[in-house]
């Protein structure tokens, strides 16, 4: 059996591998046009596993090698594509609170994915926690399975049927089915104005606060790490300045996951 | 050299490949992408600072994203843009 994949402008075929089914789950829906389709399956031999990618075959000596041969397939397609279209690509998750759409920024490590899933346990619907990739104004979550570093271990009552698979880095890396975590069938993505940019910080604070921010503080932000994805750095800014024009701009010096989380739903 | 920050109330505008302000003598003064950029970031922060953020984003080392971001600013001074 072969599941089909929506992964923004590609459709994914997958062989009937269950390592890839649980590192490229997505269960979404995107409103671009399919412009490439990618075929991914997984031939077991007695030397290891095979990757084929629409024919093309690597050698994968494990699952983490398997995972990232098959993330790269798919990810560096829709980054070609989207520099193609121009959008710029934001390390950030995107979540939709009761219709205002609110962008989530910060380093890696900081939390993002923990405050996330926090979110969509207080009712917010997840629908990216990597990377946003945005143009005009306009922003639409990379529709990938969540990714919890430490296991998922911060992430309080974090549901098993939610955990895809465990990728054994030295750092164990948890993938999450953002279907489960939000607890519905199929997300649906699509280009839309945000309403909210966060941008988390890490605080020694006993109470998560926010704070406005400038659009300077937004570009110092969100800029650098969308660099190496985007080769036009004088667009890249000022994609990022409109972006940051476009809905307020909050510094969000964050506690634990659920008070950060509740902090964020009550800015105004 | 004083934290620069932009003279307010500048009339600005973006163009396709940087930034138009007009100082109040009448005079126009285009910036260029990386130009435009140090201005935006021309809020009170320390030119070090504007260098480091001019350098991650341009992929540049900071000896000469320092070099870029002085050079920037002394002009942008001089012409009355950032004080």
């Amino acid at each position: 059996m072969t599941v089909i994949l929506d992964y923004l402008w590609l459709e994914v075929e997958l062989g009937d591998d269950p390592r890839l089914v649980s590192l490229l789950q997505n269960s979404s829906t995107s409103s671009l046009p399919v412009r490439e389709r990618v075929t991914i399956g997984v031939a077991s031999g007695s030397d290891g596993d095979t990757v084929d990618i629409d024919g093309d075959l690597h050698p994968a000596s494990g699952t983490i090698e398997l995972s990232e041969i098959a993330y790269g397939a798919v990810h560096d397609r829709v980054a070609r594509w989207a520099r193609d279209e121009g959008w710029a690509r934001i390390h950030a998750g995107l979540a939709d609170a009761g219709g205002r759409r609110i962008m989530i920024a910060g380093p890696s490590g900081v939390g993002k994915t923990t405050t996330i899933v926090a979110l969509a346990d207080q009712g917010a619907t997840v629908l990216g926690d990597e990377a946003v990739l945005v143009r005009d104004g306009q922003a639409i979550a990379l529709p990938r399975p969540l990714h919890a570093k430490h296991g998922g271990a911060g992430i309080d009552g974090l549901r098993r049927e939610a955990v895809l698979t465990t990728l054994p880095y030295e750092d164990p890396l948890a993938i999450l089915d953002p279907a489960a975590i939000n607890r519905v069938a199929r997300l649906e993505h699509r280009p839309a104005p945000l309403d909210l940019i966060v941008l988390l910080e890490r605080s020694d604070g006993d109470q998560p606060r926010v704070v406005p921010a400038s659009t300077a503080e937004a570009i110092v932000a969100l800029a650098p790490d969308a660099g190496p994805f985007t080769p036009d750095r004088v667009q890249l800014v000022r994609t990022v300045i409109e972006l940051a024009e476009s809905a307020p701009v909050v510094r969000l010096l964050m506690t634990t996951p659920a008070e950060t989380a509740r902090a964020l739903l009550e800015i105004p | 050299m004083t934290n620069p920050i932009r003279i307010d109330g500048l009339p600005t505008r973006r163009v396709s490949d940087g930034e138009i302000v007009t100082t109040p003598d009448g005079t126009t003064h285009y910036l260029n992408g990386m130009a435009a950029l140090i201005y935006e970031l021309a809020d009170g922060r320390s030119v070090e600072s504007i260098a480091t953020s001019v350098a991650a984003i341009f992929d540049l080392d900071n000896e000469e994203g320092l070099r870029l971001a002085v050079a920037a600013l002394d002009e942008m001074r001089a012409k009355g843009l950032v004080g």
